[in-house]
């Protein structure tokens, strides 16, 4: 099973790195707790259960990191900490951006045996934001640095004894992939 | 031009989305989950040639609106492309089983949204 788990938080550590690439905030996995600035910061969190595995996602960042990552057609409206109306747009691409993660490590472990439930993303913003005690001791924290600053990033996973994984199989359905259309 | 309606429960999504079809000379019209959708389609009738719509929404998801949608027939020529986080073979399998016309997972490439949407509405 820690193999396993292993094999999860590699995946989970290499998902995020891409989803954030992908939006123009390229990450460096740092070792120490990063600093956010706890008043402007947006955490985004999503809920998953599977047969073997249950527990949450939480994403946390500093507004300004979570504006730069926006998509890019909508860039060039400017966003400022001072406007309320302003984060809300950030709370809801923060929920987006844990929605967009979850489903990229959904599609993975489900090529290796694991089906993963979730639920609807929701975000919260405010002044000394922090996590509460993980829920599960494999609870696993990652901290990255981008250029507009530092993000944190907790997958809170309870495992059951008979978690594993699958061998992908080449003669396996394949899914569709990020950024690809299929019509039928 | 056609009018799409895109329904995601992301403001940002929805903001991003009419942004390039607005760009390439569609109307759009944005819903926030199904239930909202469906109110949106009995007003706009069959202005609506394509509705875009994501997966996993509160109130009434994306895959549970395809089986409302089966239900009536007035909206039998309504071409739903979905655009979700999810790509499992399965889930893409059964939206085709409803009647969704696509699957396009996020983030997506404006140019094949659009090549999508085109040739979806005809246009």
């Amino acid at each position: 099973m820690n193999q396993a788990i292993k094999i999860v938080e590699a995946l989970v550590d290499a998902q995020m790195r891409e989803l954030f690439a992908s939006c123009g905030s390229p990450l460096t996995p740092v070792l120490a707790e990063p600093t956010v600035n706890k008043e402007g910061a947006v955490a985004g969190m999503i809920g998953f259960t599977g047969d073997t595995v249950r527990g949450t996602l939480i994403l946390l960042a500093p507004f300004q990191l979570v504006v730069a990552s926006r998509p890019k057609q909508l860039r060039s409206h400017e966003l400022s900490e001072r406007n309320s109306g302003d984060w809300l747009l950030v709370r809801d691409w923060t929920a987006e951006l844990a929605n967009q993660l979850l489903g990229r490590v959904k599609n993975r472990l489900a090529k290796v045996g694991v089906t993963l439930r979730v639920s609807t993303p929701t975000a919260l913003s405010g002044s000394a934001l922090s996590v509460a005690t993980p829920r599960s001791p494999r609870a696993k924290q990652y901290a990255f640095r981008a250029a507009r600053g530092s993000v944190s990033l907790w997958w809170d996973a309870t495992y059951d004894a008979s978690f594993a994984l699958t061998t992908e199989s080449e003669g396996a359905a394949q899914g569709v992939r990020e950024g690809d259309v299929v019509l039928f | 031009m056609s009018t799409i309606l895109i329904i995601d429960d992301s403001v940002t999504v929805r903001q991003q989305v009419a942004h390039v079809l607005t760009q390439a000379g569609f109307s759009v019209a944005e819903a926030r989950d199904g239930v909202d959708a469906l109110e949106r389609l009995n007003t706009l009738g069959d202005k609506v040639k394509v509705a875009i719509c994501d997966v996993n929404m509160p109130r009434l998801g994306g895959l549970e609106l395809l089986e409302e949608l089966r239900k009536m027939p007035q909206f039998s020529k309504l071409a739903v492309l979905m655009l979700t986080t999810e790509g499992q073979p399965e889930s893409v399998a059964r939206a085709k089983e409803l009647g969704a016309k696509g699957w396009m997972v996020k983030p997506f490439d404006p140019t094949l949204l659009l090549r999508a949407v085109s040739k979806l509405s005809g246009t």
